[in-house]
């Protein structure tokens, strides 16, 4: 229970009991019983409460609430209604829109097949240039020379801790490698695609012989 | 009718306890939609959308959830849709426009006072902040606690209680002032 005796006006106006005892005193009894009674035994709050009164009547309806009543519930009983009543038109409706489903993910999937047919066909064309990005590493960490060969005939001997990158478009135009340590190279001659070296930041020019 | 039997009643599917919560709560609900939007066409298809969607989902209702704090829970989240924060205009002009239209001499003073009164009190509600009026509105029409508007809010329960507050001080402040205006406006 509330200590009624401490509220001020605004704290009766905010009160539920009290909005209620002023706004429906029919609907709650017990409720108006209690104020009627609190009143008679704290004359004093009269004035307080009497303000209060007014601030909860600021919140009052608009006269023409009962006709929206009226007007919007026959609304809604019309949309029950008719809700119900083409229930089950509304799940055949349902059936007819699975099947516009289903054409339309055969669609979907015709098209993603399409398109990754044209992707595969491409990338057999093509392959280099759809490999792209990605550089070849070869590294010896053995003690044993190492032999590559590389993929236009050029074969390398790589000596211990040696690394040998290859550039991700070789083959296309050029053929560029890049060496840290150290190799032997035997480069088949194709003189449309230079051959070249990269070491400690020199490159060399080769096109088609052995060399350390 | 106790609040869980009507619970029941609608999950049942009777159609009279839909009505008789649309009877007990249309007048706050639709006050408190009217406040927020100032749209009466807005707030009755807010509200009709809330009544519908009651009867579509009754089948998963359920009956631990206050009938209030679920009813307005739901309106708020529809008219928010409907009406975002910031595309709202104030048009205290409006509503002055029609209460004059109507006051015809038949009308009683007390009653023009009372339109009045309606009036100015959208005028304060409209200088207040979004927060503020609508935790006034929640607990005069909603009639809900503090933890429920807490709840819809996003707010923690002590500042639902304080925006309350700081509310009514306001609008007990500037009520005085009307009293006076209001005289000076009635015996011209």
């Amino acid at each position: 229970m509330n200590n009624y005796k401490e509220f001020r006006p605004v704290d009766f106006a905010a009160d539920v009991d009290f909005i209620r005892w002023i706004r429906s005193p029919e609907s709650y009894p017990d409720n108006t019983r209690f104020w009627s009674q609190w009143l008679e035994s704290n004359p004093e709050k009269e004035a307080d409460v009497l303000e209060a009164e007014k601030l909860v009547a600021l919140f009052g309806y608009p006269d023409d609430v009962a006709a929206h009543r009226a007007t919007l519930w026959d609304r809604i009983d019309t949309s029950l209604e008719a809700s119900e009543a083409t229930g089950k038109q509304i799940k055949m409706a349902e059936k007819a829109f699975n099947w516009n489903a289903l054409v339309r993910y055969a669609a979907v999937f015709i098209i993603v097949l399409t398109v990754g047919a044209f992707w595969y066909l491409n990338k057999n064309e093509r392959p280099l240039a759809t490999m792209a990005a990605k550089a070849t590493v070869y590294q010896n960490i053995n003690e044993n020379p190492k032999t590559i060969l590389l993929e236009d005939g050029t074969s390398v001997i790589l000596y211990q801790k040696t690394r040998l990158k290859i550039h991700p478009e070789f083959n296309v135009n050029e053929r560029k490698v890049e060496v840290e340590g150290k190799a032997y190279f035997e480069v088949l001659r194709d003189e449309q695609r230079p051959f070249f070296v990269m070491a400690q930041g020199v490159t060399t020019r080769v096109l088609g012989t052995s060399f350390w | 009718m106790e609040e869980k039997a009507i619970w029941e009643g609608i999950r049942k599917g009777d159609k009279s306890a839909l009505k008789k919560i649309y009877d007990q709560f249309f007048s706050a609900l639709y006050t408190y939609g009217l406040k927020i939007t100032q749209s009466s066409a807005d707030t009755e298809d807010a509200i009709h959308e809330l009544f519908l969607d009651i009867w579509k989902y009754r089948e998963g209702l359920s009956d631990t959830t206050s009938i209030r704090f679920y009813l307005y829970r739901s309106l708020r989240r529809k008219l928010y849709k409907s009406h975002t924060l910031s595309e709202k205009i104030l048009r205290p002009d409006v509503l002055l426009d029609e209460v004059q239209e109507h006051s015809v001499e038949t009308k009683l003073v007390e009653e023009e006072e009372k339109r009045q009164l309606s009036a100015r009190l959208q005028e304060q509600l409209d200088t207040l902040s979004e927060r503020q009026k609508e935790t006034l509105l929640m607990r005069f029409y909603g009639e809900l606690s503090y933890k429920e508007i807490a709840e819809i809010m996003e707010i923690n329960e002590q500042s639902a209680r304080n925006l309350v507050t700081r509310g009514l001080e306001y609008l007990r402040k500037t009520m005085k002032t009307w009293f006076l205006l209001m005289i000076f406006y009635l015996a011209n």
